[in-house]
């Protein structure tokens, strides 16, 4: 089956339209689906961008991929290094995670999650340090805190008015049950801020030394190794395998997904609306295409009919018309594309949000190639399947008919 | 004379057997407008309402429409206070009521170990009973929504789930107070006699009632002060006079903000979202308005021979033109109709919709439940807000676009020599 | 049958339009063209003449009988089997000259070749050499807009014999045409027929015409009798 003469053919019927019946109706097609593909692309790319940026920093900040809650709430240096050697896993940090009240000489006072972590975590996990701001070396950048020391979010420190050196104050309540807890209360040097760009995080963080942490405010559950994956989705396979070669119990571990189900549930459906909503244009727009193209095949009925009876099957001159609507659907696709990669490349750049409504300084914007493809694949499916639908009226037309119509 | 005659051309032109499939072609791309017009209305009105909704809990049971700080002495006796604004605010036109208020942070401590930092807020306990607009919305789960003993809190629902308690339990409080330059912590033992909720989990995520009385000896007035909640009953857009007629009643003792200062970062953030999103939708309808346009380039070839006969007659351009700007009227008018009362229907049928989704989807997951909409991001139902303004603006920009995009091929119409035309046929 | 036969018809029935009266062209003809002949055939408007031509062509089928083009049954070929016969076998030509507009003399003869399979160097090739054989070497570029009637008529005569078909089928070929076109484009179809040994029908008012073939057959009533 030649496709070669029905792109001849194609080719020549697009080109001469511009002649005799105004390239209109095929270039106003293509204009609407590139906007469809255009469109799309810029609002997944933003949707990906803050999504995406989000579950990273969640993360590397907070629930980190998987976790081991030792029993007995002590650290454990051999399982540390035992879990550090698994192929995939990046970094094992020993950490806590509890509540606890801040507040100033002043009077500034404040409920905040209260991480504990030692200064060795610089080097054993970069990505949580860089998701701080704590990564570089350079003057002024705090590093993890000492004992007696601690760091504030960017945002508490602002709202509490204190600046490094300053003292506040940690207080919680400690104790072995719940009747015999008592408070306790630190007080500690500032010794810098950290910020990570997520407002929850910087308004609510307050970073301590582990050893302090555990000495003074840590509850048995409290502890834990935090754990972070080359691949992120290998969670529930690395979990099994860690508890495998370690032969603890695989209910120790905890993945990142037990957490986060109703969030990521979210973000999903959010997606999957905008996706449907906007993939309309192309349903609009193949409507368009589908009647252009029974119009053109109309036209084109004397040719047919020629066709037919020299002995061309006419299911092959279908293929002349849906051919149209394969380019134009191509067509669409790449200016489109290129014009929503172009747009999502412009939005980290641009500061298009004012800064009171939202926290973050500019648009995030992440493509994801995958579903750059999707969309360009959606937009040539729906103009050609319109074309090559609309083009049903080619087998029937009676031959005979039409030439004895002349 | 002569546009009434473009009307009725117009109109004859679409019901013309000669123009059979362009007329089908119109058609189709009327109902293709209707079809760009349905998510713009359905977005735009599930948006007002989602704003609606969450605007009038938060003002209801949080921010109040306006909120009262006294400059004077930083703790007034709360009784002689209560009464003396409402007397002085009664003569304002669509004062309801006001309530006392004491904020500040505590660390709660359940039987279970569970923890959580709290936002405490101590009120009258008679407020969610007395004044209608918070009655609407705070509502028990479980529970009585009464603080019959001293140490008797309400906890909002979510926070009740994370700390593992119910109601009965009793909670661990941690405060701290300011004693000179020390920080002296305070462990307060309260009850838990009812959980909460206004059906907005971001709202009320961590939030502990307690007795004002209990809250006083809580946290130190100075750092903690009492202000005072203004409710009334107006369009929040009257908001701005409202706080005005306050201001002038109380003068330079009580200082007086609203909500729209203290939500403000909020309220811009929904506000933002929701033009992002209309803009979103009207591109659908945009590229809708190019079926329009092809439909109409297509009407105007097949009647070319008419438009060159009538052109012959002495037909003016004007009305040529006119003709087919109608039929594009026509065309969007019926898009218009068509779209806005399947966007209206759809967006009322939301709820039924989303369940249906849900109980499909359901069919297929691993855990055989579903949520679309899960109830800890979103308002628990979804409201709807048919705003009369939005709607006929809706409407009568998609006929625009119609008339706009069949413009340029009724022009081309009109320009066209009617004897090249005739010759050539 | 004879081995040397090209189309024939076995008790074919043909009529149209149902209801109150319908109109019976053919019932029962029975008539074969052998291999190498031209025939004429004449008759008046409505007796059927195109008819019998469009199911020589495969275009129309019989109401019932047989019509055998090259030896083979044609009653229960689909369409793609009907395709591949015509492009072989058929070569038509009609009243109109029916070539596309879009294309220049040598593609709207080429295209058919290169449709049915032909590569594209040999399918031009062929074009243009059946394109200088009519006489329009030097018009091989020119759309049918730049041709005059003749010429158009002549290259869709080219077009007709592009795939070498045993059997040219003509339908009042110079009907469209003045007296002196008519003429060359008369001469050039028999000149073509005889040099390179094909069978023709030819259905045509003009008896002069008629007169020039093997034979001329006179349709009447359903039945074709030596004129």
């Amino acid at each position: 089956m030649n496709i070669r003469p029905l792109l001849f053919l194609a080719g020549r019927y697009l080109k001469s339209r511009r002649k005799y019946r105004g390239v209109g109706a095929p270039l106003l097609s293509l204009v609407g689906l590139a906007v469809g593909v255009l469109t799309l692309n810029a609002v997944l790319a933003v949707m990906n961008g803050f999504q995406l940026t989000f579950i990273e920093s969640l993360m590397e900040l907070s629930s980190s991929h998987l976790r081991w809650t030792p029993g007995d709430g002590k650290p454990d240096a051999a399982m540390q290094s035992l879990m550090l050697k698994q192929p995939g896993v990046r970094a094992v940090v020993p950490t806590t995670e509890g509540q606890a009240l801040v507040s100033t000489p002043l009077g500034g006072r404040q409920g905040v999650v209260l991480r504990g972590f030692s200064p060795d975590t610089l080097k054993q996990d970069e990505g949580l340090a860089k998701h701080l701001g704590l990564a570089s070396q350079a003057v002024g950048v705090p590093g993890f805190p000492a004992p007696g020391q601690v760091l504030l979010g960017a945002e508490l420190a602002r709202t509490l008015g204190v600046v490094p050196g300053d003292n506040v104050h940690l207080t919680a309540l400690t104790g072995p049950s719940f009747s015999l807890l008592r408070p306790q209360t630190l007080d500690l040097v500032v010794k810098g801020t950290f910020s990570t760009g997520y407002y929850e995080i910087d308004v609510g963080w307050v970073i301590a030394n582990l050893d302090d942490s555990r000495a003074s405010f840590s509850g048995p559950n409290d502890f834990f190794y935090a754990i972070k994956l080359s691949d992120g989705n290998a969670d529930r396979a690395t979990a099994d395998t860690l508890a495998r070669v370690t032969g603890r119990d695989r209910q120790e571990f905890t993945t990142w997904r037990d957490y986060n189900t109703a969030f990521f549930g979210a973000l999903r459906t959010e997606k999957a609306v905008m996706m449907v909503l906007v993939g309309l244009i192309f349903f609009v727009v193949g409507v368009n295409i589908y009647f252009s193209q029974k119009r053109a095949v109309v036209e084109h009925r004397e040719d047919l009919a020629l066709w037919a009876a020299v002995g061309v099957v006419p299911r092959r001159l279908r293929a002349v018309f849906a051919l149209e609507g394969f380019a134009v659907g191509v067509g669409a696709a790449l200016l489109g594309t290129a014009l929503g990669l172009l747009a999502s490349w412009s939005f980290g750049s641009l500061n298009l949000l004012s800064s009171e409504a939202f926290y973050l300084p500019a648009l995030p914007a992440r493509v994801l190639v995958p579903e750059v493809v999707l969309i360009a694949l959606a937009c040539i499916f729906s103009s050609t399947a319109a074309a090559w639908l609309a083009s049903a009226g080619v087998t029937q037309n009676p031959v005979a008919e039409v030439l004895k119509s002349e | 004379m002569k546009a009434f005659l473009a009307w009725r051309l117009g109109l004859r032109a679409f019901w013309s057997p000669n123009g059979r499939s362009s007329s089908r072609f119109l058609l189709s791309s009327s109902l293709a407008m209707a079809l760009g017009l349905v998510p713009l209305i359905v977005v735009l009105s599930i948006a007002d309402g989602m704003i609606d909704g969450i605007s009038s809990r938060t003002i209801e049971t949080s921010l109040y429409h306006v909120q009262l700080w006294s400059v004077a002495a930083s703790n007034p006796d709360r009784v002689e206070a209560g009464r003396q604004l409402t007397d002085t605010l009664r003569a304002i036109p669509g004062f309801r009521s006001v309530w006392p208020e004491q904020q500040g942070f505590a660390l709660a401590y359940g039987v279970g170990n569970g923890r959580l930092g709290l936002s405490v807020r101590g009120i009258d306990p008679l407020w969610p009973q007395k004044d209608a607009g918070a009655a609407r919305y705070l509502k028990a789960k479980s529970g009585t929504l009464s603080m019959a003993g001293p140490n008797d809190v309400w906890l909002g629902s979510a926070a009740a789930a994370k700390l593992g308690v119910k109601p009965g339990d009793e909670l661990k409080l941690l405060t701290t107070r300011s004693r000179g330059s020390l920080q002296v912590p305070r462990v307060t033992t309260v009850r838990v006699a009812a959980l909460v909720s206004v059906g907005y989990q971001e709202l009320d995520r961590l939030w502990l009632f307690a007795p004002l009385e209990l809250t006083q000896t809580l946290f130190d007035p100075r750092e903690n002060p009492i202000f005072w909640g203004v409710k009334g009953d107006f369009p929040l857009e009257k908001t701005p006079e409202f706080l005005s007629a306050v201001r002038t009643a109380l003068g330079f003792s009580w200082q007086a903000v609203s909500w729209q200062t203290t939500g403000r970062s909020q309220f811009l953030n929904y506000q933002a979202t929701r033009a992002l999103l209309a803009v979103i939708m009207a591109l659908v309808l945009l590229v809708a308005a190019v079926n329009v346009s092809t439909a109409m380039v297509t009407t105007v070839g097949e009647r070319r021979r008419e438009t060159a006969i009538l052109k012959a007659l002495g037909a003016s351009d004007r009305l040529i033109r006119g003709q087919f700007l109608v039929l594009g009227l026509g065309a969007g008018v019926a898009g218009s109709v068509i779209g806005l009362a399947a966007g209206m229907l759809v967006a009322l049928g939301i709820n039924g919709l989303v369940t249906l989704v849900d109980s499909l989807v359901g069919l297929f997951t691993a855990g055989g439940s579903f949520h679309l909409l899960d109830a800890a991001f979103y308002l628990e139902s979804i409201p709807v807000k048919f705003d009369p303004v939005v709607l006929v603006a809706a409407s009568l920009g998609s006929v625009l676009m119609a008339v706009v995009a069949s413009w340029w091929p009724a022009r081309r119409a009109a320009s066209e020599r009617p004897l090249e035309v005739l010759r050539r046929s | 049958m004879s081995e040397s036969t090209v189309l024939e018809f076995h008790g074919v029935h043909k009529g149209f339009g149902g209801g109150q009266e319908p109109i019976v062209l053919f019932s029962g003809l029975d008539w074969s063209l052998e291999a190498g002949r031209s025939v004429a055939v004449v008759g008046e408007s409505g007796t059927g003449k195109t008819t019998l031509l469009h199911m020589a062509a495969t275009l129309e089928r019989p109401d019932a009988g047989e019509v055998l083009v090259d030896g083979r049954a044609t009653a229960h070929l689909d369409e793609r089997a009907l395709s591949v016969l015509r492009t072989s076998s058929l070569g038509l030509v009609f009243q109109f000259h029916f070539l596309l507009k879009e294309f220049s003399a040598v593609e709207n003869v080429a295209l058919p070749a290169w449709l049915a399979g032909v590569s594209r160097k040999a399918a031009w090739d062929r074009a243009r050499e059946l394109v200088s054989l009519v006489g329009l070497e030097n018009r091989l570029q020119h759309f049918p807009h730049q041709l005059s009637g003749g010429e158009r008529q002549r290259i869709a005569l080219a077009r007709a014999l592009v795939n070498d078909p045993d059997l040219i089928l003509a339908d009042e070929p110079t009907g469209n045409l003045d007296v002196r076109h008519a003429r060359a484009v008369q001469d050039l179809l028999l000149d073509l027929v005889h040099r390179q040994g094909k069978s023709l029908l030819l259905v045509t008012h003009d008896l002069d015409f008629a007169r020039r073939t093997d034979q001329v057959l006179r349709l009447w009533d359903g039945r074709l009798a030596p004129e």
